[in-house]
Order: structure tokens, then C-alpha cells, then sequence
């Protein structure tokens, strides 16, 4: 009955209920839009550094971290392998070696990381043959490497030159060797671009006299899956005395840093956007509220009890802020969706800036269900809070003042 | 006059006794060197968690001029290390190259030992480079020893602070060696053991060096053949013959 009443009353004033809607549904559509391109970006520049190349979860051996030293490897089993595979919202497993070494070729020479990697389960990564610039990709038996494009530039080397490395072996053995290009890569990343060489793992494994040995297994992970939980998970199926399970954010913190910094920026903006939303509402509520001081009057003399009258307005609160944010959610979900399958382009300055940094410059928007959810729940909560102004009008309301005008 | 006395031979005495710490490195020196020697020796190189292994033959003229050759593991087979002088030279048979030691890699280890390549270059002359002077008298391996304390004269290039050295009186074999950088704290320590007999020299066979920063590691050297005054061909030391040491 009172439901009833209360939906008859939204619709009764149809230009009063409009600008409420309309109110309300800036709000969430702003919020939704905000959160979705700023996440949206965070979620790149994850995927930029951490999801092309180190990974969202790795295993290493103890120690490892700290002094990243051949001598610090370990040898994994097809059973552990099998199951950290099992775990639910792993995509990928990679085996990696990676050792420094002194490069040279000709009358320079650089330091360089070396990573053997299997080049297959790469590519399940990062799209190698996209970043390919030149040659071709590794195959697992080949003696030949690939090298970063800021390597090449260094030493001006082509498809068909050769490079040296000297390193440290494994249980102090030399490694020492001679490996022709084979192809040309761009990391979209400066550092790895300036430091990277990858050859195949088994090449890897006998350059440094460590078979069947890696430093680094990577754990790839499905997209909005949480990598902390998925690090949890693997704890419990490898013996933790003697390995590490590290997350990206234990690994590049700095990453971290960057983007919980721009969040709180981000979080303060939408924080006062929601203020200035709530007083929005509020004025309508007000407005609405002295409008209706006099109906209000009639209904209680004619022996309405305050109380239905309190439940009705709130009801009406609750059906114009859920026609709001149901508005909000249709129409920002195509607009969010179609900028997460067609990135925002950055250029000029902008655009540098962050590839300089190692991201690509665009911004996907991320279309996770949370984002409406969350802010949708956000303006609910708001809405019933400026219920509380008409409430305590009605408690304090005298029928024959509100009907003497 | 009784005072004066004492003065003159006190001043005799010392005088007497550093003349003969010269003499004792002297003699412990040239036993050690020769003119020049050959060498089949074992490197074991020892870590916390793991040792490896090598064989190489070694072969040296005066302080001046040495090369060594591994024979094993067969992966580091054929590589050899050569010294002339204040230079030193790599060879590596799996890239076919010589490489010249550049001054950034001559405090790294040489050839994963305990060693840095500092050490093998510049090897210092406890005869030129050092002042001596007897401190007291050990027994180690049951042979009676002098404690030497050596102090590097003021423009010598030397990178310790000081050495202490212990000679045993009989064969001026030296057992012990202890290391010290500027600071005099005690850096390295090497040990000889194994007393063998070398061209009618004893020497001692063994020799430990553990270099006291890092609990665990030591490099233990094994000598299984060591004659000296033997005729090498110039051309052992030369860059261009490295490829065909054998």
C-alpha cells in the first residue's frame, strides 16, 4: 500500500522527479566514467611492465632477490609445475634463466641481462611476433639470440652480426660464448630495451653450465583475477623453506607507488564529486520537501501517522536514486565498453612522456562490474542520508502552520 | 760509559736482527721462485654450498712473466690466463679471442678463485716492497718458525697494509701468511700444509687461502708437479701462442 502511494508520488510531479533523476544520474556516470579510465590506465601500466615481462606472480629460489647469482637457481618438477597449473586463475607458467653478462663486439662492450627463455610459452605473454622489429623468433634448439632494440642501436648490429658474452656459470664455471643475431626486439620498455638478450633455455642452461636449472618461474595470471590470493595458493603447493613467491608488487614497488599516488588523486577528486552530488540531491530533497510542506500538513490532519509518511518518502528516495543509477549504468556501460576494446590514443607531449616511461600511451577503460556496483551503492548511501532532512521535517511538522500560507 | 755501552749494543743488536729478517725472506724468496718453474697443480675452489674442481698447468718466469693453462673441466678446457708484467691477457678457446684485462676487471676473482686479479698481477716483492722484521718465534706444523712482520716501505705499490709471515727455521718454507689492508684489519689468511719434496726443495704442497670476509669460502691449492730452473721457450708468454699452450 504504501509502496504504492510512494510510486504514485514519484510520478505525480514528473518534472520534480526528473531533476532528481537527473541529478543522480550525473553522478553515477561521472563516477563510473572517472573510475573506469583512471583503473583503466593503472590496469595498462601493469600490463605494460608487469604483465609483458616479469609477470604478475614469480618463484625463486631463496635468496635469489637479493644477490641474483646463477648459483641462486633451482630445478622445478614437472609435478609442482602440474600443480601451480591447477590453480584456479593461472594462465601461464614460464621457465626462465637470466644471468648477467659482459657483452661485447668489436671495440665495445655493455653489460646486459641474458634470459633463456621457451619461447612457445612467451608468446602465450606477450605477442612477440607484434614486437619483433627485424629477423626472427627464437626456436628451442637454436644457438642464436634475439636482442632488445636499444642493444642493437648500441652496437649497431644487424640480423647476422654476433655478440660475446662472458659471465659466471654456474658453481663458478665460465660461461663464455658466441652468439649470431637473429632477430631484433622492441620491449616497450627502455630499461629492458637497453639491458635485454634472450636465447633459447636450453642455450641459456649450457652458457651457464646449469641444466635443467632456472631462476625465475613466472606465473602468468587471468585477467581480474588477484594475484596476491594466486600467490597465497602457490605458497601451499611449493616448499616456501626454500623458495619465494613474490607478487609484482614486492617486485617493482616503484610501480606500485606510481600508481597508488595518482589513486588518492583520483579518489580525492571523486570524493568531491560526490560532495558537490550530495548537495545536489540535497537541494532537490529541500526544494521538493518545502513544496510539499503544505500536502504534508493535510495528510497528517486528516490523520495520516507520521510514520507511513516518513516510510513513503523514503521509499519514493529509494525509487528516483535506483531509475538514476539504472540510467547511469545504461548509458556509461556502452560508452566504458567501447573505450576498453578501443583505447583512448594519447599524442604530443603526453603520448612521450609515458612511452619514455616504458607504457604505451593509451588509456583502455576497464569495464569490471565492480565500478558500477561500488558507485551505484555510493549514491544510494548518499541518497538516504538527504532522507534524513525531510524526515526530520515531518517529525517536527504542525499540520495548521504548514497549511497557513 | 756504562750507558753508552748499552746504547751501541742495543743499536747492534737490532741492527743484526733486521739484517737477518732480510736475509730470512731473501732465501724463502728465491726458494720459492727459482729462475723459472713449471707446475701441474689442482684448484678447488670451496663455497658454503658447493666446490668445483680444476687442473691446470702453470708455468712462470722470474715475477715477470707467467701463463697458465686449464686442463680441466673439459668445458674450461684450453683456457688460459697470461701475465706479462703489469698486463694480463685471457684466452678463451670457445670464442677464440684474446682478451685484454681492462683495469675494471682486475679486482674481480680470477678464474672464480678467492684470488682477485690484482693479486696475481701485482704481486708484490716481499724482498723490495716490504721492511721486515722478526717478532717472536711460533711452532707451526711441529717445525720451529719465525713470526715475520712485514711492513710495505712508503712508496711501494702494494695493496696490504702489512703481512705476517711465518718461516720455518730449517727450510724457509713459508706456512703462513696473514693479510692485512690499510686499516691493519686482517683480510686474508694462507695456509700451508702437506710438506713435500720439489727438485730437492721442500715445499709445502697444500696450500689454503681463505679470505676472512666470507665465512665458508676458500680456495685450497694442490701442487702434484713443481720444477724449478727448468728452460721455457720464450714464445709460452707471448699473446700469440696462447691458442697452442699444452
Amino acid at each position: 500500500m504504501l509502496i504504492k502511494i510512494a510510486w504514485r508520488n514519484v510520478w505525480r510531479n514528473k518534472r520534480r522527479s526528473f531533476i532528481t533523476i537527473a541529478a543522480i544520474f550525473i553522478a553515477v556516470f561521472l563516477a563510473i566514467l572517472m573510475r573506469s579510465l583512471q583503473l583503466g590506465m593503472y590496469e595498462n601500466m601493469i600490463k605494460n611492465v608487469v604483465g609483458s615481462f616479469s609477470g604478475y606472480v614469480q618463484i625463486h629460489s631463496k635468496g635469489y632477490w637479493e644477490d641474483k647469482n646463477i648459483n641462486n637457481s633451482f630445478e622445478v618438477s614437472e609435478s609442482v609445475l602440474n600443480s601451480i597449473n591447477k590453480i584456479e586463475g593461472v594462465s601461464n607458467i614460464i621457465k626462465r634463466v637470466q644471468t648477467g653478462v659482459l657483452s661485447s663486439n668489436n671495440k665495445l662492450s655493455k653489460f646486459l641481462y641474458v634470459t633463456g627463455i621457451e619461447q612457445e610459452a612467451e608468446e602465450k605473454l606477450t605477442d612477440w611476433n607484434k614486437r619483433l622489429i627485424d629477423g626472427t623468433l627464437l626456436d628451442d634448439n637454436g644457438q642464436s639470440i634475439i636482442v632488445a632494440k636499444g642493444v642493437a642501436k648500441y652496437y649497431d648490429a644487424k640480423v647476422g652480426d654476433s655478440l660475446i658474452f662472458i659471465g659466471q656459470g654456474y658453481h663458478g664455471m665460465q660461461a663464455v660464448g658466441i652468439y649470431p643475431i637473429q632477430g631484433v626486439i622492441d620491449m616497450k620498455n627502455p630499461n629492458l630495451n637497453n639491458m635485454s638478450v634472450f636465447m633459447s633455455l636450453k642455450s641459456a642452461q649450457d652458457f651457464v653450465s646449469a641444466k635443467n636449472r632456472i631462476t625465475n618461474l613466472v606465473i602468468d595470471k587471468e585477467q581480474y583475477f588477484n594475484e596476491v590470493k594466486i600467490a597465497e595458493k602457490v605458497k601451499s603447493k611449493i616448499d616456501i623453506q626454500s623458495r619465494d613467491v613474490m607478487t609484482w608488487k614486492e617486485m617493482t614497488p616503484q610501480l606500485d607507488q606510481l600508481i597508488e599516488a595518482d589513486n588518492a588523486g583520483g579518489i580525492l577528486i571523486i570524493i568531491i564529486l560526490y560532495m558537490i552530488v550530495g548537495f545536489g540531491i540535497f537541494g532537490t530533497v529541500l526544494m521538493m520537501t518545502q513544496e510539499r510542506l503544505y500536502e504534508f500538513g493535510v495528510l497528517i490532519s486528516i490523520g495520516m501517522k507520521k510514520s507511513k509518511l516518513m516510510i513513503i518518502l523514503i521509499y519514493e528516495t529509494i525509487f528516483l536514486t535506483f531509475v538514476g543509477v539504472l540510467v547511469g549504468f545504461v548509458i556509461s556501460w556502452p560508452i566504458v565498453n567501447y573505450f576498453h576494446y578501443n583505447p583512448l590514443k594519447l599524442f604530443g607531449a603526453a603520448a612521450d612522456q609515458l612511452e619514455s616511461a616504458g607504457f604505451e600511451p593509451i588509456i583502455p577503460f576497464m569495464n569490471t562490474y565492480d565500478i558500477p556496483l561500488v558507485h551505484g551503492f555510493i549514491i544510494i548511501l548518499i541518497s538516504l542520508i538527504t532522507c534524513i532532512y525531510p524526515i526530520i521535517i515531518i517529525s517536527k511538522l504542525k499540520p495548521i502552520k504548514a497549511m497557513n500560507r | 760509559m756504562n750507558k753508552y755501552f748499552l746504547i751501541v749494543f742495543a743499536f747492534t743488536f737490532s741492527s743484526i736482527y733486521s739484517q737477518s729478517a732480510l736475509e730470512i725472506i731473501k732465501i724463502t724468496d728465491s726458494r720459492l721462485r727459482g729462475d723459472s718453474s713449471y707446475a701441474e697443480m689442482t684448484i678447488t675452489i670451496v663455497r658454503p654450498k658447493w666446490e668445483k674442481k680444476m687442473a691446470l698447468k702453470s708455468w712462470s718466469k722470474g715475477t715477470d712473466y707467467s701463463v697458465s693453462l686449464v686442463t680441466s673441466p673439459a668445458k674450461e678446457k684450453g683456457s688460459v690466463f697470461l701475465k706479462r708484467k703489469k698486463e694480463a691477457w685471457n684466452y678463451l678457446p670457445t670464442i677464440e679471442r684474446t682478451i685484454k684485462l681492462p683495469p675494471s676487471m682486475m679486482t674481480q676473482n680470477w678464474m672464480g678463485t678467492d684470488f682477485t686479479n690484482d693479486d696475481l698481477i701485482k704481486q708484490s716483492s716481499m724482498v723490495v716492497d716490504y721492511t721486515h722484521k722478526i717478532v717472536g718465534t711460533e711452532i707451526i706444523e711441529n717445525l720451529n718458525c719465525w713470526k715475520l712482520e712485514l711492513i710495505p716501505t712508503e712508496n711501494a705499490s702494494v695493496v696490504w697494509g702489512k703481512l705476517n709471515v711465518w718461516i720455518d727455521k730449517k727450510d724457509y718454507m713459508q706456512l703462513k701468511i696473514e693479510f692485512y689492508d690499510e686499516d691493519l684489519e686482517i683480510v686474508n689468511r694462507m695456509v700451508g700444509s702437506k710438506i713435500n719434496e720439489y727438485n730437492g726443495k721442500k715445499l709445502p704442497s697444500r696450500l689454503e687461502y681463505y679470505p676472512l670476509d666470507d665465512e665458508g669460502n676458500k680456495t685450497v691449492i694442490e701442487y702434484k708437479v713443481w720444477n724449478f730452473d727448468v728452460s721455457i721457450p720464450e714464445n709460452y708468454f707471448s699473446t700469440q701462442y696462447v691458442s697452442r699452450l699444452k
